[in-house]
């Protein structure tokens, strides 16, 4: 799992540049295929696959817009997070610390995030993004700058021509091997075998047969299993079993966004993604659920006389409001006697309270826009001491 | 949204709530001493693990993947209750099934092996099954995130500052 996501990493932002014109390339390359042959193989194959030549064709020619418009949308939402929120980059550890290929899922699917996925449409905008947020800490420290998301996101739309490209060529030479008998074979084959609606993958196969009955017709008049027919009771249980395959597929491709792709490696590919994107979701949406109404979350801090004990806290929590400044001082001290001992158990205090770290000019940036935009900021509560400011985060994803 | 998602949105929200009510009242596990960070990430995987038994309980038992997810969870919380460390695994069970079931998945052509390390019970099923449980494993996994992202909402908002 790991290697080869490192692979894509490692494609994406290593190659930023040589992946355009690669990809322009390969886009030429098809046109050029579909334009030669129009005439000659479009006829076969309309009738038993033309569903797979137009996906190809037309994912091939709408992709850079479709990959230059998730690249807007995946912009949009980082300038305007990178603007203000961009945290500080011990922050990141306690998510990501050990997966930086989560970093890629968060950014290939984000933009599916944004648009509210299918039913997400009645939560707010800055819940969505906090979690968006979340998801982009990483990102934000991990990621070179505003460019390294977008060669992501390119490198993953580029990669995806390359298998289409790689099926159209079996497709075109099978057909070119039966050459000899156009008409009536292909199309009683097509009609046939359309129906069944089996991916590119049975077409050299059955071409394969069909290549042979022309030859051999030629010599002497001998019945032959027609194209998408066969004789053979294996054959049979193996294209049963194709088909089923093909027809899971196709079901899996309307639950999982992104599944314009027609190859079953690359679709598989993107199931996979999509299957770890989700569990990460889960995971982090694990760690953010705190407190609760009236639940007591145990929280550890420091008495006079040494050693931990537990203080219970959640219940009080809308009575924090009131007096905020006090219990701010006592997070800032124990998270600065936190501090002293490990980085790590002292972000995850502060993000079982919800608060997060960040430099202080950054604290001052955020608080100077936003109380230009809201004069009254109840939410906005800043505790300044020393290098760093301790900030609650739920204000900080308020536009 | 269909109805059998509806209601199985309805069956998961209703199980998660409670088990999280249970969770965060205070019980013998939580009041151990240990430090701040231990804390909040045990607390963490503790909701984690009761958002995927629920799902799976919610699901319903006609489905090979939730009955390979709650059996996992089963024995987990065997090993949990009975070692005293809970990063002890004990040697036997090591050796045997999970490394010979993760190498078998292993060595499955790539792509159809990471697949069935993701699912569970994914390395015992052929390719048609395991592509059918995946398809309602991910929406039953969409349903979770939904449910749990509003919860994470609801709770943020009432307890903000």
């Amino acid at each position: 799992m790991q290697p080869c996501s490192r692979e894509m990493a490692a494609g994406g932002l290593n190659s930023p540049t040589t992946t355009t014109p690669s990809h322009q390339f390969q886009l030429h390359d098809l046109h050029q295929i579909h334009g030669g042959h129009h005439t000659h193989h479009f006829d076969p194959s309309s009738a038993s696959a033309d569903d797979f030549l137009d996906q190809i064709l037309s994912s091939a020619a709408s992709s850079p817009w479709s990959s230059a418009a998730a690249a807007d949308l995946i912009k949009s939402p980082w300038a305007d997070l990178a603007a203000g929120d961009s945290t500080h980059d011990d922050n990141n550890n306690g998510f990501f610390n050990d997966d930086p290929a989560a970093i890629n899922l968060a950014s290939k699917f984000r933009h599916h995030q944004i648009n509210g996925g299918d039913t997400n449409n009645n939560h707010n905008n800055d819940n969505k993004m906090m979690l968006q947020q979340q998801l982009l800490m990483a990102s934000a420290a991990a990621a070179a700058g505003d460019g390294a998301p977008l060669s992501l996101f390119n490198g993953f739309g580029s990669g995806s021509i390359q298998p289409q490209q790689h099926f159209h060529h079996p497709a075109t030479q099978g057909a070119g091997g039966g050459a000899m008998q156009p008409g009536q074979s292909f199309g009683a084959g097509g009609g046939q075998s359309g129906a069944a609606a089996s991916p590119g993958k049975s077409q050299p196969q059955a071409s394969g047969s069909t290549g042979g009955a022309a030859t051999a017709s030629q010599g002497k008049p001998r019945v032959r299993a027609r194209r998408g027919q066969a004789t053979d009771p294996h054959s049979i249980a193996e294209r049963l079993r194709r088909e089923r395959i093909a027809e899971r597929m196709k079901s899996l491709q309307e639950l999982v966004p992104n599944a314009n792709k027609t190859d079953k490696a690359s679709m598989l590919d993107e199931i996979i993604d999509y299957v770890k994107f989700l569990q990460l979701q889960v995971k982090v949406l694990s760690m953010s659920r705190l407190g609760g109404a009236g639940a007591i979350a145990p929280l550890v801090t420091n008495d006079g006389g040494g050693g931990d004990c537990i203080q219970a806290n959640g219940g009080s929590n809308p009575a924090n409001g009131g007096g905020s400044e006090s219990s701010m001082t006592m997070t800032e001290q124990q998270v600065a006697k936190l501090m002293e001992e490990d980085m790590g158990s002292a972000m995850q205090y502060l993000q079982g309270k919800g608060l997060c770290l960040m430099p202080i000019s950054l604290a001052t940036a955020i608080s100077t826009a936003t109380c230009r935009n809201q004069p009254s900021s109840p939410n906005l509560s800043v505790l300044t001491g020393g290098d760093v400011a301790v900030k609650d985060s739920t204000s900080a994803t308020k536009p | 949204m269909s109805a059998t998602t509806e209601q199985l949105e309805r069956n998961f929200t209703h199980r998660f709530l409670t088990s999280l009510r249970r969770i965060n009242s205070p019980d013998s596990k939580t009041t151990t001493t240990h430090a701040a960070g231990l804390v909040i990430r045990r607390r963490s995987l503790r909701i984690k693990r009761a958002a995927y038994s629920s799902m799976a309980r919610a699901a319903g038992s006609h489905r090979a993947w939730t009955r390979a997810l709650l059996s996992r969870a089963r024995s987990q919380r065997r090993r949990q209750q009975h070692d005293v460390h809970p990063n002890y695994i004990p040697p036997a069970q090591r050796r045997k099934s999970s490394v010979k079931r993760a190498a078998a998945a292993g060595r499955e052509m790539g792509r159809a092996g990471k697949l069935r390390g993701l699912v569970p019970g994914g390395s015992r099923m052929e390719m048609g099954q395991l592509l059918e449980e995946t398809a309602h494993y991910v929406q039953c996994l969409a349903v979770q995130v939904r449910v749990m992202q509003a919860v994470a909402d609801h709770f943020s908002s009432s307890s903000s500052m």
